[in-house]
């Protein structure tokens, strides 16, 4: 029994993580109905960033911070490089300019930090934590919290602030809301921001979770938090909490049961299952596609 | 676009590629005489891209180191162009038809994995093209009826049944967890590791496969072998992977368990990435970097005052590869004798003394073994206890 339960502990901290992740990709989706397939690499170099800040002898909480403005900078200057001039094209476009934007992010990160995997300072103690019998990682819990509170503000942020509710204007019909005099490409810019802002927060605990920083982590983060965000329902910040747990518990399960080697074939088989009967994920509210 | 990133690759080591030019075109300045023969051309093949990149990068270093010593010995001058095989045996095999079709080069280094040695090597085959690889330790590579190779590392079947003996007879450990990469080398280790821990008495008591370079998360594993009563963690993976599983099990409490894995953990970023739970642990290596032999401690030393790390096997095996092609040249060998005079000789390197079988495997090596004490590697001069491997053989 209590091997069960501390491997649901293990699927939720997992879980928790890609949740974070996959914040970034619907808060993105929400607003613009485009898939940032950018995001992992944006948060890739955050983490990095971060990493070269702590090694410089700068304190934790400004190093991150400092991290995750690198962040919101770069995904400004992806929006602006790589979405901005075929915001008006087939959709298809943005998609690839954005793996292409991605690419670029990746080997320019391998040319400055190199190939190899780093290891992330444990800036939260990682000490195990007893409780009714099962052992816990000081760590994951952190990790949930820390999740559950940025799902909860994000979630505040766009339903009940003045800027969530002219972005949703931007989201329903781009040109009317420009017309109704709300700044659209201010709007759209600060998205990709508070996006990137997020997601390397999301990275910087992925980082010392798993203890390292890597430059597969963007391709990673990509598949894992894509995933995540389809099954809970893109574009749903519940669902991308969602989602994002119900993954890491799949992957869990599929240790448990069909052997670790199975772990990513089985997860995304449910995700499959999911999606054949619920196209629109878990939580997402079935919607109009818009040409 | 392999090409294209090898081009990158170039770039950011431009100054070491400089400092090699100019080695090279010192030693033809200075021996007119042989100036004249034509230099003896290597191809590298090597991961520079990809997850493996940083194997790539101490082949480089390796050849690199090795370029030294050549220019301080004399001799037939040697060229060396590198090929990135991206880690890929897709690529690999497109790198090994580049290679032949140039008819650039005398012979080729590598590759570096197991599978992109096997996807390559039906082509070089065909071409009588000599391969001296260094640290494709699946068994498959002298296997398959490939004349024209030859390797520097233990084959993977004898290295299950050594890792196998040590965890049982030195350390009197009966129940194993696996931990292995799902890859070519990771299963063809984790195969002979099954079947040697029957022979020896000893039981697996789990195994856990993983995709390499991808996953990094090894909680759930953690936890799985925990439950199964491991009382040896047999780590067939490399250093990021080995490092990780270590400080991810230490986190949620389960340390202490012996630890028992090969040499592609001899790299300083395993202690790292362990977080101090790699104290202890043992480490079964191809080549002792603590061999008490003057070349091995100079080859060390230049290597950490030039590039603040310690010699992987990788870059121990392509420079000892690189002398060996050099030294045999130089004594008359030509490209289509080099194989068959390789296996007649015996070799002092780096990483000891080599002598090779009519396969092109080496003989008569040994593990060395070396744990981490006080954060460092260090050797303890132990042997592998072997008794019981006899029924296997």
């Amino acid at each position: 029994m209590d091997y069960y339960l501390e491997q649901l502990s293990n699927g939720i901290a997992v879980g928790s993580i890609y949740a974070l992740i996959a914040l970034g990709y619907s808060l993105v989706y929400s607003i613009l109905n485009l898939i940032n397939f950018a995001h992992g690499y944006v948060i890739m170099v955050g983490a990095f960033v971060a990493l070269a800040l702590l090694q410089a002898g700068i304190p934790a909480v400004p190093a991150i911070f400092l991290a995750c403005c690198a962040g919101a900078l770069i995904a400004m200057g992806v929006e602006r490089i790589a979405y901005r001039p075929v915001r008006h094209s087939n959709r298809i476009v943005p998609m690839i300019s954005a793996l292409g934007a991605g690419l670029v992010l990746a080997a320019g990160a391998q040319l400055i930090w190199g190939p190899e995997v780093h290891a992330f300072p444990q800036l939260i103690p990682r000490v195990p934590v007893e409780i009714g019998g099962v052992t816990l990682s000081s760590q994951s819990l952190i990790i949930l919290a820390i999740s559950l509170v940025l799902v909860a503000a994000a979630s505040w942020f766009l339903h009940r602030t003045r800027f969530g509710i002219a972005a949703q204007c931007v989201c329903q019909d781009l040109a009317t809301a420009q017309l109704m005099g709300i700044p659209v490409n201010l709007i759209i810019v600060a998205v990709y921001a508070i996006g990137g802002f997020l997601g390397v927060a999301g990275a910087v605990l992925f980082a010392m979770y798993f203890n390292a920083v890597f430059i597969q982590m963007g391709l990673l983060a990509t598949t894992k938090a894509w995933a995540a965000a389809m099954l809970g329902g893109i574009g749903s910040f519940s669902g991308a909490f969602w989602g994002g747990i119900l993954l890491g518990l799949a992957e869990t399960a599929a240790v448990m049961t069909a052997g670790s080697a199975y772990r990513d074939g089985v997860s995304l088989a449910i995700i499959v299952l999911v999606l054949l009967l619920k196209p629109n994920g878990l939580f997402g509210a079935p919607s109009a596609e818009r040409s | 676009m392999a090409m294209m990133t090898q081009k990158n690759g170039f770039t950011r080591r431009g100054a070491l590629r400089l400092g090699m030019g100019s080695a090279a075109a010192a030693t033809l300045a200075a021996r007119p005489m042989l100036a004249q023969a034509a230099p003896l051309r290597i191809a590298l093949a090597a991961p520079m891209t990809g997850d493996s990149a940083s194997m790539g990068l101490n082949a480089q270093r390796g050849a690199a180191a090795a370029m030294k010593l050549i220019e301080a010995a004399g001799g037939p001058a040697v060229t060396f162009d590198i090929f990135d095989d991206m880690g890929q045996p897709r690529e690999a095999a497109s790198v090994a038809r580049r290679i032949t079709d140039s008819g650039d080069y005398d012979l080729v280094v590598g590759h570096v994995n197991s599978s992109c040695t096997l996807a390559a090597m039906p082509i070089y085959a065909d071409y009588e093209m000599p391969v001296l690889c260094g640290s494709s330790s699946n068994s498959q590579v002298t296997e398959s009826g490939w004349e024209n190779i030859v390797r520097m590392t233990i084959r993977d079947d004898y290295g299950a049944q050594q890792y196998s003996a040590f965890a049982v007879n030195n350390l009197g450990k009966k129940k194993m967890a696996i931990l292995f990469a799902n890859d070519d080398y990771g299963r063809g280790l984790r195969d002979k590791m099954v079947i040697a821990a029957d022979a020896l008495g000893a039981e697996v008591v789990a195994e856990a496969g993983f995709t390499p370079n991808l996953d990094k998360d090894f909680s759930s594993i953690v936890s799985q072998f925990k439950n199964a009563g491991a009382e040896a963690f047999m780590l067939n993976c490399n250093y990021t992977e080995g490092g990780l599983f270590l400080g991810q099990a230490k986190s949620a409490g389960v340390e202490g368990i012996a630890t028992v894995g090969p040499d592609s953990l001899l790299y300083n970023e395993y202690i790292e990435l362990a977080q101090g739970a790699a104290e202890g642990s043992y480490i079964l290596a191809a080549y002792d970097p603590y061999a008490d032999s003057d070349t091995t401690r100079a080859f060390m030393s230049g290597f950490r005052e030039a590039y603040d790390a310690l010699p992987s096997q990788v870059a121990v095996f392509t420079s000892d590869l690189f002398i060996l092609a050099h030294q045999l040249m130089a004594a008359g060998s030509t490209p289509a004798s080099l194989i068959g005079d390789i296996k007649a000789t015996e070799f002092q390197g780096v990483g000891g003394t080599y002598h090779w079988d009519a396969k092109g495997d080496v003989k008569d090596r040994t593990f060395a073994v070396i744990t981490v004490k006080d954060g460092k590697f260090a050797s303890t001069g132990a042997a592998v206890d072997e008794t019981g491997l006899d029924a296997l053989r």
